[in-house]
């Protein structure tokens, strides 16, 4: 396995084969194999593609849980090595935050703060 | 990949819209992204079209056009494009600013933007999820809105199955120009040879113009958006204020103007706008930075702040929902605010496509426009206030 709790595509080792076309991969969108395989047919070639397209990871657990799957299915339909998939776009929070708590920052002052990479 | 007739330079709804129609017109299309399909503006948008902000002139014509477009599109694409006419809430907070609204009511409705004033007890019926600070509102119900993501891979998916070959993660790397002409793009995987190149990479035009030795002119304004996870239906789907001192003949003394607003708000240029998607997640808006460069694409905690501080102030609902994630994206305006369309008159068969502000996916049209130009048919709105030359000529004269 690769290093316990990665999230980086760069980590994903072989390519899990599909269990099956219905299979959902991602759980907040309900999305299936076939339907991220199908968009990957179509030249998605990248996690954020197939976000942008199918969903797949664009739910409340942001990607953490079917990321590598996703990761997995784009090099098994495409034979690209999976240390060569572009890392997805790391977009904050890293959990859900109310927007209350994130609204409670405003006025902090220093210098300018900024997160993750689009 | 060795040749073709066009090398598109940009995955956007832009570039993608042109490889659509170039190559359903027959030309051989060859397009290039450098970090991905739909990675720039297209990706990182509310993408919709609200009447409440438009006035009449050109660009209302183009605004128009495109829902004429979008009306039709997913048929001829066989894509859901998540269309959906969900109008439009403008939100007022000042008596004040009523006789204003009512006057531009009137020349919008000129114009054919239809408009429904909906007083303080039917609003708070309607939209029980407004705060006090809202006392009336403009519905607009012409307004829409739709999934930018889905029509630009709707349109290179169409634009494959006629011939167009799409290398998504391929950068250009430097634009061939021999005796004043371009002969092609060098990119990560080999020279492709092409008799026109065009400049469809949104915030990063500049960058392309350069490679041609074309200048480009592009301001950028970065902006930060909100997402919070799916919630049930909240009233209309798209909500916003108006900043009436950015608006002409508005009352801006006091009372008459927006609340005031903090320090950090106004520094990065926050105002309120709502988006529920089809789906229940809610987009918020929106933030505006000046001078800003796409190196600095981070999200900026204290602008995501001053957005929800706002945004929980006009709808205090908001306050316990939770935020999924955030995302920035450079809105590329032209000198004039309209878009750059057509061949440079410098470099032959160098052509523009850029320039869009924050309009991109509502000006969706002018790829048809431009498309319809190049190939010799008569775009349905004139192309001429649009042409890029225009920049050209006025760099002579100064």
């Amino acid at each position: 396995m690769s290093t316990s709790g990665s999230t980086n595509p760069r980590a994903t080792e072989a390519a899990p084969p599909p269990a099956g076309a219905a299979c959902v991969v991602c759980r907040c969108e309900e999305v299936t194999a076939e339907a991220i395989l199908q968009v990957v047919r179509e030249g998605a070639r990248t996690l954020d593609e197939v976000k942008r397209v199918t969903r797949a990871g664009m739910g409340i657990c942001q990607g953490r849980t079917c990321q590598r799957q996703v990761a997995g299915l784009i090099v098994h339909a495409t034979g690209l090595d999976a240390g060569s998939l572009r890392p997805p776009s790391v977009r904050p929070p890293v959990r859900p935050v109310p927007l209350n708590v994130l609204a409670g920052r405003a006025g902090t002052g220093g210098a300018e703060e900024e997160d993750g990479t689009a | 990949v060795r040749a073709a007739d066009y090398v598109i330079i940009g995955g956007g709804i832009t570039g993608a819209g042109l490889a659509y129609h170039l190559a359903a017109d027959g030309a051989d299309v060859v397009l290039l992204d450098r970090r991905g399909i739909c990675s720039g503006a297209t990706g990182a948008t509310h993408t919709q079209i609200g009447m409440h902000n438009r006035m009449p002139g050109i660009q209302l014509d183009l605004a128009f056009y495109t829902i004429r477009i979008l009306e039709t599109l997913g048929a001829e694409l066989d894509c859901d494009l998540e269309v959906n006419r969900t109008g439009n809430l403008m939100l007022l907070e000042h008596e004040a600013a009523f006789g204003w609204v009512e006057g531009r009511r009137e020349t919008q409705r000129r114009a054919g933007i239809v408009s429904e004033f909906i007083p303080l007890a039917e609003l708070r019926r309607r939209e029980p999820w407004l705060g006090p600070r809202v006392i009336a509102a403009v519905l607009y119900p012409q307004s829409i809105r739709m999934n930018s993501m889905r029509i630009c891979h709707a349109y290179l998916k169409a634009a494959a199955g006629r011939g167009a070959r799409i290398l998504a993660t391929a950068p250009a790397t430097a634009i061939r120009v021999e005796g004043g002409r371009v002969t092609g793009v060098e990119t990560a995987e080999g020279f492709i040879s092409a008799r026109n190149v065009v400049n469809a990479a949104g915030a990063w035009a500049a960058e392309v113009g350069a490679m041609a030795g074309v200048s480009v002119p592009i301001r950028l304004n970065k902006g930060h958006v909100v997402v919070t996870e799916r919630v049930p239906e909240v009233g209309v789907k798209m909500k916003g204020e108006v900043i009436l001192h950015d608006e002409a003949g508005s009352p801006t003394g006091p009372g008459g103007g927006s609340s005031p607003a903090s320090e950090a708000e106004v520094r990065y240029g926050v105002k309120f706008v709502f988006t529920q998607t089809d789906h229940g997640n809610c987009l918020i808006g929106r933030s505006g930075e000046e001078p800003s460069d796409t190196a600095r694409r981070g999200v900026d905690r204290r602008a995501v702040a001053a957005i929800l501080s706002r945004a929980t102030s006009f709808m205090p609902w908001l306050a316990g929902v939770r935020c999924i994630r955030t995302f920035t994206g450079f809105r590329p305006y032209s000198p004039d605010g309209l878009p750059m369309l057509g061949p440079s008159s410098r470099v032959e068969g160098f052509i523009v496509a850029a320039g869009h502000g924050d309009k991109g996916v509502g000006w969706l049209c002018t790829s048809k426009i431009l498309a319809d130009h190049l190939t010799g048919r008569r775009p349905e709105i004139p192309i001429d206030p649009f042409l890029f030359s225009r920049m050209e000529a006025r760099s002579i004269e100064q």
